[in-house]
C-alpha cells in the first residue's frame, strides 16, 4: 500500500499520544490507588461499590447506636447494683428491727436509717444521664419521675421506652422505665396478698397465705370476718356472698382454704369487729414498702394489739422487701442479657463490615503488583516509540540527493 | 532536423510542466485536504513522413488530481460520527464526574443527613444532636442545589456551543457556495480540465462542515455541489447559501435550538439535525442532561413529600405537632410562545413514588386535551376537561381562561425541585422525635396486660386539632371489675367522670386488642393491648405532652432511608441516585468506547485516502529525478539538433 509521508508522521506521532494517555491513567490509577476513577470505568462495579459504602455507612451507625446502648445500659447496671444493696440492708435492718428485745430507742434508730435509705433510693431512682436526662423517667426525660408528695412517691413519668438500632431489624431497649423498676412489684405472694383491717383491736394475725389450687382461683376481692366465738366467715366482696362452706370453725393456726386461696390465721381476734382481707396481688412501689417499714418500726411499743400490728407490718415488709428484690433482679438480668446480645451484635457488624470492605477493596482498588508490570510495559512501549520517531525521521530519499 | 528541435522543445516543455507539478506536490506536502496531482502526458500526433508516420514529441494535456470520491465520503462521514461522539464523552463524562465524586456527589451529604437523623434518634432530647440534624439537612439542600446548579452549567454551555457553531456553519456554507461558483465558472471545466485546487478546498470545507452536523452532497452538472442538513434543507445551491438561525425554544426561552429560514418564517429544525458536534449537542441535552436533572429533581421530591409525610406524624420537644421539615417548588409548566390564549395550566404533585423522569406535552385541539410523555411518546386521553387526576404521579389543572384550539404547554414534573428543596425549620425545638399519643397502664393494674401504640397514621383529625397539646378525647380503657376479660373505653376528658364510649366488649387474650381499630373509632393512630389484664385493670391513651426522650418518629424517620419509597416502591433514594449513577456510567462508557472505535474508523478513512492521495515526498524525489532526467534529455536533442543543423551550415560554408 502507498503510504504518504504525512500520514507516515502523523502514525508514530498518533502512537506516542496513545501511548501517553494510557501512561497517565495508569500513573492516576497508582496515585489514587484506585482502580475505577470514575463510574464509566465499571459501572456495574461503581453501582455496587455505591450501595457497599451505604451498607458501610449504616453499619457504623449501628456501631455507634451500640455504644450509645452499652453506656446507658451500663450506667443503669451500676443504679440497680445500688438499689439492690439498699434493699439487702434495709431487709437486715428489718430483720433486726423485728427482735422483740429491742427497746423503744433501738427501733427508733433503726428507723430513722431505713428513712435515710429511703431518700437514698429517691435519689437513686433521680439519676441523671450525662445529657441531663432523667434515666428512669420514661420518655419525660426532663421531668423529675420521682417526687415525694405528702407521705407517698408518685411517678410523673411514663411508659416509654427507647429503643435503639444496633443492627438490621435489631432494636434494643436502651433503659427502663421508673414505672416498671420501682412501681410495678407485686406484693403479698405475687397473686393474692393478706391485709389486716387497721381498725382491728384484737391479737390475730394473718400470714401472706399460698395459692392451693390457682385454677379454683377467682381473682375475687374477699374479706375475712368472725361472726361468733370460735366461728370464721369468708365473704366473696365481688359476688356479695359467703363463700360456700363458711362460716366454719375458727381454730387458731389451721390453715383456711377457700376458692384456691389458703392462709393461716393466729391468735384471738374481737368477735363481730376485727376483719381480714385477701385481695389479688397489686403493685406496690418499692417507696411505699420501705417507708410501711420505716413507720412501723417508728411505733412506740404500748398495747399488745398494735404490737401485734407493728409485728405483722415488719413481717410483711420483709417478704415485699423480697419481692422487690426478686423485681430489681430481674430487671437488672434483662439488663445484662441486653448488654450481652448488643455485644453480640457488635461483632456481627464488625464482621460484616469487614467483609463489605473486603469485597469492595476487590472491586474498586488497585492491584498494585499488576500495576507497576503494566506501568514497566508502557514505560517501554513509550521510549520504543519516541526512538522510532527519531530514527524514522531520518529516512528520505531527499537525504540522499545531495 | 526541425523535428528533432521541435520534438526536444516539447520534451523540455513537458519535462518542465511535470516538474512543476511534482515541486507543487512537494510543497504541498502538509496542506490539509491537498490530492497529489499528477500531469496527463500523451504523445503528440504523429507527422506522415515518407517511410511512415514520424513521432512529434509529447505534450501536457491536463493536470488531474489524485482522488476517490469514496474515500473521500469516508472520511466526511466518519468526521461527522466521531464529533457526535467526541461531544458525547465529553458531556456525559463531565455529568459522571459531577454525579460520581466521592465528596461532591449526593451519597455523602443523603448519609450524614440520615446519620444525624439516627444521632436525634440516639438522643431526642440533646439539642446539639438536633442541631446537627438541621445543619446536616442545610447542607444536603445545598448539595441539591449545586448539583442542579451544575446541571444548568451544561445546559447553558450546550446553549453557548450552539450559538457558535450555527455561525460557523453559516460562513463555511458561504464558502463553499462561492467556491461552486468559481469552478462552475473556471475556464476549462467544460473540457475535463478541473481547478484541482478549488476542488480540494472544496471538499476540506465540506469535511469541516461535518465536524458540526451530518450533511448530504449531490454533485451537480455543472460541477457545484449542493449541501443538505436535516431531512433535506438544502444549505448551499450552486452559488447560494441558506443560513441557519439561533432561536429559542418555543417553550423554554432559556434553551437554543436552531432555525431554517424559509421563506418569510423561520422554522424549528433542532429534532431534525443529526451528527456532527451539534447533533452530539443536541442529544446530549435531551438523552443526559435532561433526564439527569429530572431524575436527581426526582429524589428530591421524594425525599422531601416522604419526609414531611412522616415528620408530621410525629411531636416536637415543644409538645406540639410535628410540621413540614422540607419545602419544595411546584411543577414547571411553560406555555408556548405559539399560544393564541393566556390559558394558565397549573400541575401539582401527588404521589413522587410513581413520578417518571420525563417531561410533558399538553396538547389542546379545541375539545380535548392530549398528554404525550416525551421519553416514550405515550399518550394520555384525548379528555374532554381538565383536570388529568393522576398521571405518572402529578395532576394538572386550568385555571382562569380555557385555552384556545391548538395550544400546547410543556409541563416539566421535576426538573427544577432540586434547585428548590430547602429546610423549613430553623428551630432545633421543631424536630419531631417523638410520637405525639403516650399509652400506659395503670400502676394498680393487677393483671399482666401491657398497652402499646402501634403506629400513628393521620395527625390532622379532629383528635389532634381540636385543642392543640391534647389528644381529643383522651381514652382510657377499663376492664370489667367482676366479668374477666370484658372491657369498655371511656371519654377520659374530665377527670374522675369518663363517658362511655363503647363496650362492654369482649377482649381475648389469645389475640389482643387493636383499642382503635376493634372499636371502629376512626382516630388516626392506633394501639395493642396484649396479655391478661386482670379484673378492674385500667389503660390510658394521651397526648405525650413533655415526652422529650421518645425517639419513636425519629427512628421511623431515619429508616426512611433503606425504604423503598420511590419508582413505584422498588427504590431507596440512594437506589434512585445510584440509578442515575449507573445510567450516565453506562453512557459515557459506551460514548468513550464508540468514541475510540470511531476514531480508528476515521484514522483509518483519512488513512485510506491519503494512501490514494497523500504526497510521498519519496516518491516525488524519484519523480523530480526523472523529470530532471527527462529535462536534462530533452535539451540534449535540442543541443544535438543544434549540432546537426551547424554541422549542415558548416557543410555549406565551405
Amino acid at each position: 500500500m502507498r503510504i504518504s509521508t504525512r500520514q507516515f508522521q502523523q502514525t508514530s506521532i498518533n502512537g506516542i499520544l496513545e501511548r501517553q494517555n494510557a501512561l497517565s491513567r495508569t500513573q492516576e490509577q497508582m496515585a489514587t490507588g484506585k482502580r475505577i476513577l470514575s463510574p464509566a470505568d465499571d459501572p456495574v462495579a461503581a453501582t455496587r461499590i455505591h450501595s457497599f459504602k451505604e451498607s458501610i455507612g449504616i453499619l457504623q451507625q449501628y456501631q455507634s447506636n451500640a455504644d450509645q446502648v452499652r453506656n446507658r445500659l451500663g450506667s443503669e447496671e451500676g443504679i440497680l447494683k445500688g438499689v439492690v444493696d439498699s434493699i439487702q440492708r434495709v431487709r437486715e435492718l428489718a430483720v433486726a428491727g423485728a427482735n422483740g428485745a429491742l427497746s423503744d430507742v433501738g427501733r427508733q434508730s433503726i428507723s430513722e436509717e431505713v428513712y435515710t435509705r429511703l431518700e437514698a433510693l429517691i435519689g437513686m431512682a433521680n439519676t441523671m444521664d450525662a445529657n441531663g436526662e432523667y434515666i428512669f423517667g420514661g420518655n419525660r426525660g426532663k421531668t423529675p419521675p420521682f417526687v415525694k408528695s405528702a407521705d407517698v412517691v408518685v411517678y410523673n413519668g411514663d411508659d416509654g421506652q427507647r429503643r435503639l438500632q444496633i443492627g438490621p431489624d435489631f432494636f434494643v431497649d436502651d433503659g427502663d422505665p421508673g414505672s416498671d423498676v420501682f412501681m410495678r412489684i407485686k406484693n403479698g405472694n405475687r397473686v393474692f396478698a393478706t391485709e389486716y383491717n387497721p381498725a382491728n383491736t384484737g391479737t390475730a394475725t394473718i400470714d401472706q397465705g399460698r395459692v392451693d389450687n390457682i385454677m379454683a382461683y377467682t381473682r375475687h376481692d374477699y374479706t375475712i370476718s368472725f361472726p361468733a366465738a370460735g366461728q370464721v366467715l369468708v365473704t366473696d366482696d365481688t359476688l356479695g356472698t359467703a363463700v360456700s362452706g363458711f362460716p366454719q370453725t375458727y381454730t387458731p393456726g389451721e390453715e383456711i382454704v377457700f376458692d384456691g386461696v389458703a392462709v393461716t390465721l393466729a391468735g384471738d381476734p374481737v368477735v363481730g369487729a376485727d376483719t381480714f382481707s385477701v385481695k389479688p396481688s397489686s403493685s406496690q412501689d418499692l417507696f411505699a414498702t420501705v417507708k410501711r417499714l420505716a413507720d412501723a418500726l417508728g411505733q412506740p411499743s404500748g398495747l399488745a394489739s398494735e404490737e401485734t400490728k407493728a409485728k405483722m407490718e415488719i413481717t410483711r415488709s420483709i417478704a415485699e422487701l423480697d419481692n422487690a428484690l426478686d423485681h430489681i433482679l430481674n430487671v437488672s438480668a434483662s439488663v445484662g442479657s441486653r448488654l450481652n446480645s448488643v455485644e453480640g451484635q457488635v461483632f456481627i457488624n464488625e464482621d460484616t463490615v469487614l467483609n463489605l470492605q473486603e469485597v469492595m477493596s476487590g472491586l474498586e482498588d488497585l492491584d498494585y503488583a499488576e500495576a507497576v508490570g503494566k506501568l514497566n510495559r508502557q514505560m517501554v512501549g513509550m521510549q520504543a516509540a519516541q526512538q522510532v520517531y527519531l530514527k524514522v525521521q531520518g529516512l528520505s530519499l531527499f537525504e540522499f540527493m545531495r | 532536423m526541425s523535428d528533432s528541435l521541435n520534438i526536444g522543445i516539447s520534451g523540455l516543455l513537458t519535462a518542465q510542466r511535470s516538474l512543476t507539478v511534482t515541486s507543487n506536490n512537494v510543497s504541498n506536502v502538509n496542506t490539509e485536504g491537498y490530492s497529489r496531482q499528477r500531469a496527463d502526458v500523451v504523445s503528440r500526433l504523429p507527422l506522415y513522413a515518407p517511410g511512415g508516420y514520424l513521432g512529434a514529441g509529447s505534450s501536457v494535456t491536463n493536470v488531474r488530481r489524485v482522488y476517490d470520491a469514496f474515500l473521500n465520503g469516508q472520511v466526511v462521514s466518519n468526521t461527522t460520527q466521531g464529533n457526535q461522539l467526541e461531544v458525547a464523552y465529553s458531556y456525559a463524562s463531565q455529568m459522571d464526574n459531577l454525579l460520581a465524586d466521592p465528596q461532591a456527589g449526593l451519597t455523602p451529604a443523603l448519609q450524614k443527613f440520615f446519620d444525624a437523623g439516627r444521632g436525634v434518634a440516639n438522643d431526642p432530647a440533646s439539642i446539639p444532636a438536633r442541631q446537627v440534624l438541621l445543619t446536616s439537612a442545610e447542607s444536603l439542600a445545598n448539595r441539591f442545589d449545586v448539583m442542579s446548579r451544575r446541571m444548568n452549567d451544561l445546559r447553558d454551555s450546550v446553549n453557548v456551543e450552539i450559538g457558535s457553531i450555527v455561525p460557523e456553519i453559516n460562513s463555511l456554507a458561504g464558502e463553499i457556495a462561492s467556491l461552486n461558483d468559481a469552478i462552475s465558472r473556471s475556464p476549462g471545466v467544460r473540457s475535463g480540465r478541473m481547478p484541482n485546487d478549488l476542488m480540494d478546498k472544496r471538499d476540506q470545507l465540506i469535511v469541516q462542515l461535518s465536524r458540526f452536523v451530518n450533511v448530504q452532497t449531490v454533485e451537480q452538472s455543472n460541477f457545484s455541489v449542493n449541501v443538505y442538513v436535516g431531512n433535506g434543507q438544502s444549505l448551499v445551491t450552486d452559488s447560494e447559501s441558506q443560513q441557519l438561525s439561533v432561536i429559542p425554544n418555543p417553550y423554554d426561552s432559556s434553551q437554543m435550538d436552531i432555525g431554517y429560514a424559509n421563506g418569510n418564517s423561520t422554522v424549528n429544525i433542532t429534532s431534525l439535525l443529526t451528527g456532527g458536534r451539534l447533533g452530539g449537542l443536541i442529544d446530549q441535552r435531551t438523552e443526559v442532561i435532561e433526564p439527569s436533572e429530572n431524575a436527581l429533581g426526582r429524589i428530591a421530591v421524594a425525599l422531601s413529600d416522604t419526609f414531611n409525610r412522616q415528620h408530621r406524624l410525629g411531636m416536637a420537644l415543644d409538645s406540639s405537632l410535628g410540621g413540614d421539615f422540607f419545602a419544595v417548588g411546584s411543577p414547571e409548566v411553560l406555555a408556548s410562545n405559539g399560544n393564541v390564549s393566556t390559558a394558565s395550566i397549573s400541575a401539582t404533585i401527588v404521589d413522587p413514588d410513581l413520578l417518571s423522569n420525563s417531561d410533558y406535552k399538553l396538547t389542546f385541539d379545541g375539545s380535548s386535551y392530549t398528554l404525550t410523555r416525551l421519553s416514550d411518546g405515550q399518550g394520555e386521553g384525548p379528555i374532554a376537561g381538565l383536570p388529568f387526576t393522576s398521571v405518572d404521579g402529578f395532576r394538572i389543572d386550568v385555571g382562569g381562561v380555557s385555552p384556545a384550539a391548538g395550544d400546547s404547554f410543556l409541563i416539566r414534573p421535576t426538573k427544577g425541585m432540586a434547585r428548590s428543596l430547602e429546610v423549613l425549620i430553623s428551630d432545633t425545638a421543631k424536630v419531631a422525635a417523638a410520637a405525639p399519643v403516650r399509652v400506659a397502664s395503670d400502676l394498680g393494674n393487677i393483671g399482666s396486660g401491657e398497652i402499646s401504640l402501634s403506629a400513628v397514621s393521620d395527625t390532622t383529625g379532629a383528635e389532634f386539632s381540636s385543642t392543640p397539646g391534647a389528644l381529643t378525647p383522651p381514652l382510657l380503657i377499663e376492664f370489667d371489675s367482676v366479668t374477666p376479660n370484658q372491657y369498655r373505653v371511656y371519654d377520659a376528658s374530665v377527670a374522675g367522670s369518663p363517658v362511655l364510649i363503647s363496650g362492654p366488649n369482649t377482649y381475648d387474650p389469645a389475640v389482643g386488642l387493636d383499642v382503635v381499630a376493634d372499636n371502629a373509632l376512626g382516630f388516626g393512630y392506633e394501639s395493642h393491648i396484649k396479655g391478661e389484664p386482670g379484673l378492674g385493670d385500667r389503660f390510658t391513651i394521651g397526648y405525650n405532652a413533655q415526652g422529650v426522650s421518645d425517639n419513636s418518629n425519629m427512628l421511623v424517620l431515619a429508616g426512611l432511608q433503606t425504604e423503598n419509597s420511590m419508582l413505584k416502591g422498588t427504590a431507596s433514594f440512594l437506589d434512585a441516585y445510584a440509578g442515575i449513577v449507573t445510567d450516565v456510567g453506562t453512557k459515557t462508557h459506551q460514548a468513550d468506547i464508540a468514541n475510540q472505535a470511531q476514531q480508528t474508523l476515521l484514522r483509518q478513512a483519512v488513512s485510506a485516502r491519503e494512501a490514494v492521495s497523500g504526497v510521498n515526498l519519496d516518491e516525488e524525489a524519484a519523480n523530480l529525478m526523472r523529470f530532471q532526467q527527462a529535462y536534462q534529455a530533452s535539451a540534449q536533442v535540442i543541443s544535438t539538433a543544434q549540432s546537426m543543423f551547424d554541422s549542415l551550415l558548416g557543410a555549406v560554408r565551405r
